[in-house]
């Protein structure tokens, strides 16, 4: 007989050819879109030779303009000049204040919508404009099409917020790796994962958001121990104590737009500019001459400094952890340029810290690692394991928080409930899901509802529902659910009540196809018949490898689906090329399973022998 | 049917286990299967990859953990049940809950962790010998619900370390 070769599962061995993958940081003020080059991450400039491109989208009924060109539309026309919709993301009307923004913000159905000249936008379509922008300019300057992107998040965005994200790149036609969180991001760029062992915090201090993230390494494995943050602080709040500071005892007309945003920029720069100078003079606005020095802006901020030293106690406190078992911090985010910033987090850890890579370029560049690595263009031994950054609960009696998946729990997780009703013939059952770490419903950030549809009808408590609630690795929630005492599944229907759903992505995607992506259905059909061609191409692999897992039936069943795809991929059906594509993968699950159990089986194996050998 | 979470690893079902040889065999695990490893694979695959890595780290976090794991242990032989606790023991209870009341310095209340801390030393000891040497689930369960208790009054007396430390 002969030797058969066995293959890891998910390895893939296909003919390699270099898939281009890139990294987006999609940030508040800004975004940076990375690709790793010859071997080497960097960021794409635009043609411009820009980097870092505003987070900003200007509409007209006439133009839509996105970056730099957007930014330059600020002060003249400040409503339909949208930024920082990075706040907004995955928010409803309730969750914000409108006061707080110069964009006219009303109900949009659970979310938020934006009124523009060009009707009303939703926070997913504006920063799918951006993702979009980001991808063409990647696509120009590489010359090819990109297969995946992997996306960073704050670490202390909630599920709704991840979801949001998501969405926004499948709008702007982008296949997501995966969701990874800014700080771990910023730690792959570092190359902690090659270098050395040990525990590092990430200290992230952007334009909108706070992260505190605690890594351990060892061994190839990089893992997320612990997080903690603030979603509303950041370079924006420091700025803002700069507007008021300079605004007390003048008579500023703040009712006028064009004037408060003018104010924004002064103290932006003030700010700026205190990180090189010891004092600035602010003259630019009328009727205000003052001078800001380096000292009082400290003291000014001192309690928002302070504010992210305790955060740093409460992460340490996390992960069981006190300073000097630290091995080393990198500081991430413009907004650690601030001195005083500096200052306060060398002296609490007492040591320098890593701040050598651009802070506005890191999370982008380590982005662009995940990204390569995800594609399988490198293949080192390194994995990443990521945490859920907020307890998931559910409403019980009395508004009272049940925790079903507490904080830090290492992603994937999954964990079961079970349900019954409370009426005779109940077939529905609303279940309500809150993210946070408070006890009441009403202090914790409510994820939506879930409605479970179809259970039989049954005496009062005789339905046994299991509703699982998964976490997958991008940190993303779904809800399964089953009745045991019929075993009823697929009937149960589980829809949550936020977001949007596939089908209002894709009506966006359609709308949004520009000229030179025209042509949306034979897109969408070329799109759908690579896809039959890479799954043919990875089960015909799988078999070559592993086929003595099958018997003979099994091994025909697996050919006659595949035939039937490949007949079908040779016409312009694209309904039954789907269908097909499912059936196969349908016929493959058995196989699937098997392989992975035998992987399993031959990773314990092989290890037993390692420590034998010892 | 409890599923053997000490299987997953390939290690024997101890309650001393080899927490070594346990955190390696959870990252050749994932290492093996996570689905960051099956980002290209079908969507078959995909969806496999998901849930081995899922019960992996479920099965991780129950043996990681040495309450939980000893009422796997239990749960493997017997179902599970909450024994109420004996009555020298809940005395026991009211006169630790009252000393960490009436606590008042620093050096006192360190010298009260320790204390707490060498019960349950001993507590484990006498565990491992109920689950590993005389299979006596019945005592191992006892001795859970003490250890219960007396990890959640260890994690009070730090809260209470920690605010007297800040004052």
């Amino acid at each position: 007989m002969a030797l058969l070769q066995i293959s890891e599962p998910g390895k893939s061995t296909l003919p390699h050819e270099h898939r281009h993958a890139v990294g987006i940081d999609l940030g508040t003020t800004n975004s940076l879109i990375a690709s790793v080059i010859s071997g080497q991450a960097s960021i794409i400039q635009d043609e411009d030779n820009v980097k870092i491109i505003p987070s900003i989208v200007h509409y007209t009924d006439k133009e839509l303009l996105i970056g730099e060109s957007a930014k330059k539309r600020q002060l003249d026309d400040p409503k339909n000049t949208i930024s920082s919709v990075k706040r907004l993301m995955g928010k409803s009307l309730s969750d914000v204040n409108p006061k707080d923004f110069v964009i006219e913000l009303e109900d949009g159905d659970g979310t938020i919508g934006i009124r523009t000249n060009d009707g009303l936008k939703s926070p997913v379509e504006i920063s799918a404009e951006i993702l979009r922008h980001l991808r063409l300019l990647a696509e120009k300057r590489l010359g090819h099409e990109i297969k995946g992107a992997v996306i960073t998040v704050p670490a202390y965005f909630d599920d709704a917020q991840r979801q949001a994200t998501k969405d926004a790149a499948k709008v702007a036609n982008i296949n997501v790796l995966r969701l990874i969180n800014e700080p771990t991001a910023a730690a792959l760029a570092y190359g902690l994962d090659k270098k050395v062992e040990g525990n590092f915090v990430i200290y992230d201090l952007g334009g909108g958001t706070f992260d505190i993230s605690i890594l351990r390494l060892d061994k190839g494995l990089f893992e997320v121990i612990a997080t903690h943050g603030d979603s509303s602080l950041g370079g924006d709040d420091f700025d803002q104590l700069i507007e008021q500071w300079i605004i007390n005892d003048a008579n500023i007309p703040m009712e006028d737009v064009k004037i408060r945003q003018r104010l924004k920029e002064v103290a932006r720069k003030t700010k700026e500019s205190l990180t090189t100078k010891s004092k600035v003079v602010i003259d630019e606005l009328e009727g205000i001459n003052k001078e800001l020095s380096k000292e009082v802006f400290a003291s000014l901020s001192a309690h928002l400094t302070e504010k992210t030293i305790s955060c740093i106690k409460l992460a340490l406190h996390d992960a069981n952890l006190t300073t000097d078992q630290i091995t080393g911090v990198v500081m991430v985010g413009g907004s650690t340029r601030m001195p005083n910033i500096q200052e306060a987090v060398k002296k609490f850890f007492g040591m320098p810290l890593l701040n050598n890579i651009n802070p506005d370029e890191v999370v982008a560049l380590g982005a662009a690692e995940q990204a390569n690595m995800l594609v399988g263009n490198t293949n080192h031994d390194l994995l990443l394991l990521d945490v859920t950054p907020l307890s998931l609960g559910i409403e019980t009696m009395g508004e009272i928080v049940e925790r079903i998946i507490p904080r830090n729990s290492t992603l994937p997780v999954a964990l079961a409930q079970e349900f019954t009703t409370y009426q005779d013939g109940q077939t529905g059952m609303v279940i309500h899901v809150v993210q946070g770490e408070r006890d009441l419903v009403k202090d914790c950030r409510s994820l939506g509802k879930f409605t479970l549809k179809g259970i039989p009808p049954m005496v009062a408590g005789a339905a046994k529902i299991r509703v699982t609630f998964q976490v997958d690795a991008d940190g993303l929630l779904s809800v399964s659910a089953k009745e045991l005492s019929t075993g009823i599944e697929s009937s149960i229907e589980v829809k949550p009540s936020y977001g949007i759903d596939d089908k209002q992505i894709k009506e966006m995607l359609a709308s949004s196809f520009s000229s030179a992506e025209s042509d949306k259905e034979n897109r969408a059909l070329a799109e759908v018949k690579v896809e039959g061609k890479q799954i043919i191409a990875m089960i015909q692999e799988a078999l070559n490898a592993d086929k003595a897992l099958l018997n003979k039936n099994e091994i025909d069943l697996i050919y006659e689906s595949i035939n039937e795809l490949t007949k079908m991929l040779e016409q312009e059906d694209r309904n039954q090329i789907e269908q097909k594509i499912t059936h196969l993968n349908e016929v493959t699950a058995d196989f699937a399973e098997r392989r992975m159990d035998h992987s399993i089986n031959k990773a314990l194996a092989g290890k037993k022998i390692d420590k034998l050998e010892l | 049917m409890t599923r053997n979470f000490f299987e997953t690893f390939n290690l024997p079902v101890l309650f001393n286990i080899d927490i070594d040889m346990l955190n390696h065999q959870y990252r050749t695990l994932q290492k093996t299967i996570h689905p960051d490893r099956f980002v290209n694979a079908t969507d078959a695959e995909k969806k496999q990859s998901l849930q081995k890595s899922t019960e992996i780290n479920d099965a991780y976090q129950v043996l990681k953990d040495p309450i939980k794991r000893a009422s796997h242990i239990i749960s493997l032989h017997q179902v599970v049940k909450e024994n109420a606790l004996p009555s020298d023991f809940l005395m026991q209870q009211m006169e630790w809950e009252e000393e960490l009341e009436t606590i008042n310095n620093l050096e006192k209340i360190q010298l009260f962790s320790d204390k707490i801390e060498d019960e349950k030393k001993i507590l484990m000891e006498l565990l491992a010998m109920d689950l590993d040497e005389k299979k006596d689930w019945e005592s191992g369960t006892n001795i859970i619900g003490k250890l219960k208790f007396i990890t959640n009054l260890f994690l009070r007396i730090q809260q209470k370390k920690l605010s007297m430390d800040k004052s």
